[in-house]
């Protein structure tokens, strides 16, 4: 009984000795047999790299040498300095292999690592990677972790970036759930102070469409949020339009027709809360729902803004009459923003159905067959300034009259409500953009309506007015001729008279005296304004006003100036502002003919 | 130079706003294809842009050393002036490569220099004289009633016959022939100004008599076509490769 407890003992312990022989002696000692047949498999391929890498970077850096020398012959310094860098790392690289092949690598055999990367041009490699990419997070910005940098939304995409230098992104809000587009603007990232001065401004006027829904501005930041449209813009759906067929077949043409419905009822919406958005155009309209939804707000401008006009916009959309009032100085106040508007509303229609560009604005030529009343919108949308609709309602009621027939091609430009045509007596449905109310027209008093102000309605057929019109002149003609007993009416320069544009230059005198009323000479500078835009061919010279005003006789309204006096200065004539009765000014076109009143 | 370019001449050298965004809009896209043509992808859109902003700010300036002896053209001057820019900018990169200080030639001294006489081609005349054409198109546009020039525009460019234009617009065809008797009538002069207008030489003021527009209204209107046809699609071309 004993020997048989001496017997299990003396088995379990050499059991137990055996396993830890085998865990603390075979095993390791098996290891590191193991390790260093490794070791010497893994020195066998590095010194084999090595030897090879070393005699590699010897002979790039001999090239790096000698292009660096014949740079020098060639006096391209920027690039020697360049030459003699690489040089110069590929011999650190050549010396440290050259160590490691010799010290390195057998140490490492024997289980001892040595290598200091500090001063090795592995080091110096990460180093590079390191400031590239620090470089790279200087240009882009930094995005890690976007989702932190707006409070009460969660980041779960990004757009691509417009020309205004804003990161977009597209979050969900933590509140209900609802997914919005946030514009973000930083100066670290590299938006500019004027982009974001001119953004929130916009974005002022858009918070009247509710069309934003939360903004925020910091010393660095400014971003704000709007509802987010899902799908493609109008670029991509009119090519997918035209993809599945050369000619836009009836249905398609109702399509195109329907977002050109949708788009203008935005514009209207826009421009009866008294703003123009500026910048229409295939990008910025997004397809979702079969509605066209305007979107970009970063060009929204009051209608009765006080700033002068920029040209911002994009090419073969803007109106090239927009740049032209730009490059004159003349204020938004003083021309009618939404006709930019429906220029753009027109060039659009236009790129539907040709799937390309109005390369040649009003005078682009249609390649594709389409309807001649669609062409007549288009063409009646991009015309001269003062020929195109005078608002988009007009626009709109054309477009909806050729909507509301079954057969689009059967309708005539003559039956379109702008020629005189029937208004359509359906009104066809639309998709409800902006459901937030708007603001009255014009919030903000407008000094000025300039030219541009009259609405010109093209109504082409007669219409009895007109007829008892001419009858009403021609007896007021039959009196005045046969009325021999009339005093003789005598002309006195006071008579205000219509003045045709002179074809000149046409220096401006102002004698406003300088108690006149600043709103009175604001008047006049509107004025002054307009008759620019009329095209009168006006310039203020302080240096030629003093030299005319040296023969400019004391009272120029009634005594004519001297015509070769004037020829001599290269001028037409002379725009005259004087203080009239009441402090009001008066303006008198003065040339040698003597002078006119200006209305 | 006759009376309407000296105008025009006058205007540039008045820093004329308007002035220049006329010759940026009607000369533009034939500079900027050019320069695109001679930059062989070493400049980007960009830079071509800028160059042709450049060539027509140029223009206005060195328009009062313009010598009528030379006998130069209008689309000549134009060129050597677009040609010398991007000169000046291809000088400049290559000075940066360098890195040493080598002064660009002065326009003048381009002129003169050998190497740079300037061979314009037919195809760029065309561009010029299309652009002429549709620069008068569009001032007549401009001028004129806008049912008046449609009516012209269905006749003239889309090649409609009379009655199915009168019945789109719901007109008689007297009107209609009367509206584009108006129109041509007063394009015909419109086109006389502005290629006066932007004529240096005899020999580019009887341009429109070679092309056709100096024949019966019939020849003229097929002329006028062709012209605004060609430069419509050179100006697609133009605008595609954008």
């Amino acid at each position: 009984m004993v020997t048989a407890l001496f017997t299990c003992f003396g088995t379990v312990v050499g059991l137990v000795g055996a396993v830890l022989l085998l865990v603390y002696v075979v095993i390791p000692i098996i290891g590191h047999v193991v390790g260093f047949v490794c070791r010497l498999i893994r020195f066998a391929f590095q010194e084999l790299r090595d030897v090879l890498l070393i005699s590699i970077a010897l002979f790039v850096g001999v090239i790096k040498l000698l292009r660096a020398t014949l740079c020098v012959v060639l006096a391209r310094w920027d690039i020697v300095h360049k030459e003699t860098e690489a040089a110069k790392r590929r011999f650190i690289e050549a010396y440290d292999r050259t160590v490691a092949v010799f010290v390195e690598n057998p140490l490492r055999v024997i289980g001892i690592e040595t290598k200091n990367e500090k001063h090795g041009y592995l080091h110096q490699v990460k180093n590079e990677a390191e400031e590239a990419v620090n470089q790279i997070k200087k240009v882009v910005g930094d995005s890690s972790n976007p989702e932190d940098k707006f409070d009460g939304y969660k980041v779960i995409g990004t757009l691509p970036s417009g020309g205004s230098g804003a990161k977009i992104y597209i979050a969900t809000s933590i509140k209900n759930s609802s997914t919005v587009v946030i514009k973000n603007f930083e100066l670290a990232s590299g938006s500019q102070l004027p982009q974001i001065v001119r953004e929130s401004r916009a974005m002022e006027a858009a918070k009247k469409l509710g069309l934003v829904i939360e903004h925020h501005l910091n010393n660095n930041r400014f971003w704000y949020a709007m509802p987010y449209h899902a799908g493609d813009h109008l670029g991509v759906v009119t090519s997918n339009l035209h993809n599945k067929s050369k000619k836009l077949t009836s249905k398609q043409l109702q399509t195109v027709l329907g977002y050109q419905q949708t788009l203008l009822h935005t514009l209207k919406e826009y421009h009866s809360a008294g703003l123009w958005h500026k910048d229409v155009k295939p990008e910025n309209i997004i397809i979702h729902d079969g509605s066209a939804h305007l979107v970009d707000l970063g060009l929204v401008t009051p209608l009765a803004s006080a700033m002068t006009l920029t040209t911002h916009g994009t090419e073969y959309f803007r109106d090239p009459e927009l740049v032209r009032q730009a490059m004159r100085g003349v204020k938004v106040h003083q021309v009618d923003g939404s006709r930019f508007d429906v220029f753009g509303a027109g060039a659009v229609l236009y790129f539907m159905l040709e799937n390309t560009f109005p390369a040649h604005g009003g005078l682009s030529d249609f390649s594709k067959e389409s309807p001649e009343s669609i062409r007549w919108i288009v063409r009646r949308a991009m015309a001269d300034y003062d020929k195109r609709y005078t608002s988009i309602d007009e626009m709109l009621l054309d477009v909806e009259k050729v909507l509301s027939v079954k057969d689009i091609s059967t309708i005539r430009p003559a039956d379109l409500p702008s020629l005189g045509g029937e208004e359509p007596k359906v009104t066809v449905k639309r998709t409800t953009v902006n459901p937030t109310p708007v603001s009255p027209k014009r919030t903000t008093p407008s000094t000025g309506g300039g030219p541009f102000g009259t609405a010109r309605v093209y109504a082409y057929k007669t219409k009895p007015t007109g007829i008892l019109a001419v009858l009403v002149s021609i007896l007021i003609g039959v009196y005045v001729v046969f009325d021999v007993n009339a005093p003789t009416k005598v002309s006195t320069p006071e008579t205000i008279v219509e003045v045709q544009i002179p074809a000149g230059r046409i220096l401006v005198v102002n004698d406003l005296l300088s108690s006149s009323t600043s709103n009175e000479r604001k008047t006049a500078s509107n004025k002054i304004a307009e008759l620019g835009v009329a095209g009168w061919d006006l310039f203020v010279d302080a240096e030629k006003e003093a030299s005319v005003r040296s023969w400019l006789p004391s009272d120029p309204i009634s005594t004519a100036v001297s015509g070769s006096k004037l020829e001599s200065e290269n001028l037409t004539g002379i725009l005259l502002i004087k203080n009239g009765e009441n402090a009001a000014y008066k303006m008198y076109y003065v040339d040698q003919n003597g002078a006119s009143v200006l209305p | 130079m006759n009376a309407l370019t000296t105008t025009f001449v006058r205007r540039l050298r008045d820093r004329d706003e308007s002035a220049w965004f006329e010759l940026w809009q009607d000369f533009g896209p034939a500079i900027r294809f050019q320069l695109q043509k001679w930059g062989r992808g070493r400049v980007g859109f960009e830079t071509v842009q800028d160059l042709t902003q450049d060539t027509l700010a140029e223009l206005s300036k060195c328009i009062d050393r313009y010598d009528p002896n030379r006998g130069a053209r209008f689309s000549t001057w134009l060129l050597s002036i677009a040609k010398h820019l991007l000169g000046d900018e291809m000088d400049r990169r290559n000075a940066k490569k360098r890195g040493s200080g080598v002064k660009p030639l002065s326009l003048d001294e381009r002129m003169d220099s050998k190497s740079a006489v300037l061979q314009v081609d037919e195809i760029f005349e065309q561009r010029i004289f299309g652009a002429k054409i549709c620069a008068a198109i569009r001032r007549t546009e401009t001028e004129v009633d806008f049912l008046h020039f449609q009516v012209w525009r269905m006749r003239v460019l889309d090649n409609k016959v009379g009655k199915e234009i009168s019945i789109q617009l719901g007109i008689s065809e007297p009107t209609v022939s009367r509206h584009v008797a108006k129109i041509r009538g007063h394009l015909r002069d419109t086109i006389m100004q502005v290629v006066m207008q932007y004529s240096f030489t005899p020999e580019e003021e009887g341009e429109p008599s070679s092309a056709g527009m100096g024949g019966n209204d019939s020849e003229f209107d097929a002329a006028v076509s062709e012209a605004y046809h060609h430069h419509q699609l050179f100006l697609e071309k133009e605008s595609a490769r954008n």
